[in-house]
C-alpha cells in the first residue's frame, strides 16, 4: 500500500498513535491493523519514529539565559515598582480632578435646584414691562417727498437746534379718514414743515420738523382723532447711536412733554417713565395711575380744531412758542389695516 | 474558613467540603480547556503585583520554552537570545493575558512565533550540509538508528537518551525538517502537547495539524531511514 497516495489512513494511524481517536476510531484502526499486514508495519514504523524523537533528552539552558530573565525579572520588579509610584501619583491627580469636577457638578446642581426653588416659591412672573432700549426698529423714514406742499426744505432746517424725536407710529383701522384728517392738519399748520410719502396704500409716512409749541397744537389736534388710533407707539432716540426707548400706548400729552425735555437724556428718562406706566395701566386700565413724572401733566395748548367733514379753509392762529428756534425732528407713520 | 475560587469566569466559594468541591469544579473546567489551575493561580497573583509568582513560572518554563526553541532554530546563542525576548513580551504583554487559554500555551506561541520569524529572517544562511555532517557522524551510530527503524522493537528510552551520537543523528534528522514540520514534530513529540493545544500554538485548525503532523513523521522517517 503507498501511504503517499493514501494520506487519510496514515493520519489515522498518526492519530492512533497519538491517542487523539474516539473508542469507536480506535476499533477500526485496530482492525484494520489486525486484518492488513502493511498498514501494521506501517503503524509500527510511525511508533518508532516517534518514540525516538521522545526520547531526545531535553538540553539544560545555558547559564547566561536563567542569569539573562532573572535580570530581565529584577528590572521588571524596579521598573513595577516605579511604575507603580507613577501609577500612585497619576491616580492621586485623577483623585483630584474627580473631586473638582464632583464640585463642579454638585455647584451647578445647587445651581439648578437654587432657580427651581425661586421658580416655585418666588414671585410671579410680573408682566411689567421691562422699558426696553431697543435696536432701531424697522421704521422707513420719510426719504422720498411725493407731496410738499411748503415751500420750506426740511433739510434746511435739520441745520438748526434739533429735537429727535424719531419717529411715531400710528396705527388705525380706518385710515382713509384718519389720513386725510392728518394731511389736512399738516397743511393747515403753516408753523409745521413736513414732507410726505404715500408709496404704499394704506400707509403713508410724514416727516415732521416744527417747534415744540407748534408739536404740542399738532398733538393737541391728534387728541381728538387719538381713539380712533388701534395702536400708538413713540420711539425716541437715546444716547447711544441706534438704541432707541419704545413707548406703547403713548399719549398725545406724553409727546409733547417728552419734546420739552431739553437734554437727550432727559427725554430718554422721560420716555422710560412713560413707558412704564402706559404698560402698567394696560396691564390695569381701571387704576388711576399718577404720572412717571413728579411735575404735573402738561397743559396742552387749545387752538381751534380742523374739521374732519369740511372742506372750507379755517384760519389758525399760530400756537404760543409755534415759531421757536429749537425745531422738533419726528417721523410719523400712520398705517391702516391691509 | 471560606474559600473563594475565581477561575476562567467561574466563581465558586465554599468552605471545608465546599472548597474543594469548588478546586475540582475549576479543574474540571481548567482541563476541558487545557489550563493549568496552577499557572492561572500564579497569573493572576503576577498581575496584581506578586513579583514572586512571575518568577515561579519562569523558573517553571524556562528550560522547556529554551528546548523548544532550540529544537526549532537549532542555534544555542540564537535559542538562548530568543528564550529571552519570549521572557520579555511574556512580561510586557501579561497584562492582557486572558484565562481563557493556558498560560503556557499562550508563551509557547510567543516562543514558537518569534523562533519562525527568527528562521525566516536567517532563512538565507544555510546550515552545514547533511553530507559533511554525516561524513564526520559516528558509523556506528547510524548502524544503530537503521536497526532502530527497521526492527519491530520499539527503542528504549533511555538507551537512546544515553547515545550521544544517535541522539545527534536524530537531531540533524529534525533539523533537515522544514520549519513548520519541525515546529510540529517538536510540539507534539517533545513537549508532548496534544493536537488541540498545537492548534492553538500554531494558530491553526485542528485538521491542518493532524495533515501536517502526518507529513511531517513521513518526512522525518525519509530523512532519518537516508542516514
Amino acid at each position: 500500500m503507498n501511504f503517499e497516495q493514501n494520506p487519510k489512513i496514515e493520519e489515522l494511524l498518526n492519530s492512533y498513535i497519538d491517542d487523539e481517536l474516539s473508542a469507536d476510531e480506535r476499533s477500526q484502526v485496530q482492525r484494520l491493523v489486525r486484518e492488513n499486514h502493511t498498514i501494521a508495519q506501517r503503524l509500527r514504523q510511525l511508533e518508532r519514529c516517534k518514540a525516538l524523537v521522545s526520547s531526545l533528552p531535553p538540553a539544560e539552558p545555558p547559564a547566561q539565559v536563567v542569569a539573562g530573565i532573572k535580570q530581565l525579572l529584577r528590572s521588571h520588579s524596579a521598573g513595577t515598582s516605579e511604575s507603580k509610584h507613577i501609577e500612585s501619583r497619576r491616580g492621586a491627580r485623577h483623585l483630584f480632578i474627580r473631586h473638582v469636577l464632583a464640585a463642579s457638578i454638585i455647584i451647578g446642581l445647587v445651581g439648578i435646584f437654587g432657580a427651581v426653588v425661586y421658580k416655585i416659591v418666588g414671585p410671579e412672573k410680573t408682566t411689567m414691562p421691562i422699558v426696553a432700549v431697543q435696536p432701531a426698529p424697522a421704521v422707513e423714514p420719510a426719504v422720498t417727498p411725493v407731496e410738499t406742499k411748503k415751500a420750506v426744505a426740511v433739510a434746511a432746517a435739520e441745520n438748526s437746534t434739533s429735537i429727535g424725536l424719531y419717529s411715531l407710529q400710528l396705527q388705525t383701522a380706518d385710515f382713509t379718514a384718519v389720513d386725510a384728517y392728518v394731511n389736512k392738519l399738516l397743511e393747515e399748520s403753516p408753523w409745521l414743515r413736513y414732507e410726505a410719502t404715500k408709496d404704499q396704500p394704506g400707509k403713508s409716512a410724514y416727516r415732521i420738523l416744527c417747534s415744540r409749541g407748534g408739536l404740542e397744537a399738532m398733538m393737541s389736534d391728534l387728541a381728538t382723532v387719538w381713539s380712533k388710533f388701534d395702536s400708538t407707539t413713540l420711539i425716541v432716540r437715546t444716547d447711544d447711536v441706534g438704541r432707541y426707548v419704545t413707548v406703547e400706548s403713548v399719549k398725545p400729552e406724553q409727546i409733547a412733554d417728552i419734546a420739552r425735555q431739553d437734554t437727550i437724556d432727559g427725554r430718554t428718562k422721560l420716555a422710560k417713565d412713560f413707558a412704564t406706566l402706559n404698560s402698567v395701566e394696560k396691564i390695569m386700565p381701571d387704576e388711576k395711575m399718577l404720572a412717571a413724572t413728579e411735575r404735573p401733566m402738561p397743559e396742552l395748548t387749545t387752538i381751534p380744531k380742523p374739521v374732519l367733514t369740511s372742506g372750507d379753509k379755517n384760519t389758525v392762529t399760530a400756537p404760543k412758542g409755534a415759531w421757536d428756534q429749537v425745531q422738533v425732528d419726528l417721523n410719523i407713520i400712520v398705517t391702516g389695516y391691509k | 474558613m471560606i474559600i473563594c475560587l475565581e477561575f476562567n469566569g467561574l466563581t465558586c466559594c465554599g468552605g471545608g467540603l465546599g472548597a474543594e468541591v469548588c478546586l475540582i469544579r475549576a479543574k474540571r473546567v481548567a482541563h476541558s480547556q487545557h489550563i493549568n489551575v496552577e499557572d492561572t493561580v500564579l497569573v493572576q497573583k503576577w498581575q496584581k503585583g506578586d513579583t514572586g509568582a512571575i518568577e515561579k513560572l519562569v523558573c517553571k518554563y524556562q528550560g522547556r520554552i529554551y528546548n523548544l526553541i532550540l529544537k526549532i532554530c537549532s542555534n544555542p546563542d540564537a535559542a538562548a537570545e530568543l528564550t529571552q525576548d519570549t521572557f520579555v513580551k511574556v512580561i510586557e504583554n501579561i497584562g492582557k493575558f486572558q484565562s481563557r487559554s493556558g498560560f503556557y500555551t499562550w508563551a509557547f506561541r510567543i516562543a514558537v512565533n518569534l523562533t519562525l520569524n527568527y528562521r525566516k529572517r536567517k532563512a538565507t544562511v544555510r546550515f552545514t550540509s547533511l553530507d559533511a555532517e554525516l561524513a564526520a557522524g559516528d558509523e556506528q551510530a547510524r548502524q544503530g538508528l537503521a536497526a532502530i527503524l527497521s526492527d519491530d522493537k520499539s527503542p528504549d528510552p533511555a538507551q537512546v537518551a544515553e547515545n550521544k551520537e544517535l541522539c545527534e543523528l536524530i537531531q540533524k534528522g529534525i533539523r533537515e525538517l522544514d520549519d513548520e514540520h519541525r515546529a510540529i514534530i517538536v510540539l507534539r513529540d517533545i513537549e508532548g502537547m496534544d493536537y488541540a493545544q498545537i492548534a492553538e500554538v500554531l494558530g491553526t485548525e485542528l485538521g491542518t495539524v493532524k495533515s501536517r503532523l502526518s507529513r511531517a513523521r513521513a518526512a522525518l522517517r525519509q530523512i532519518l531511514e537516508a542516514l
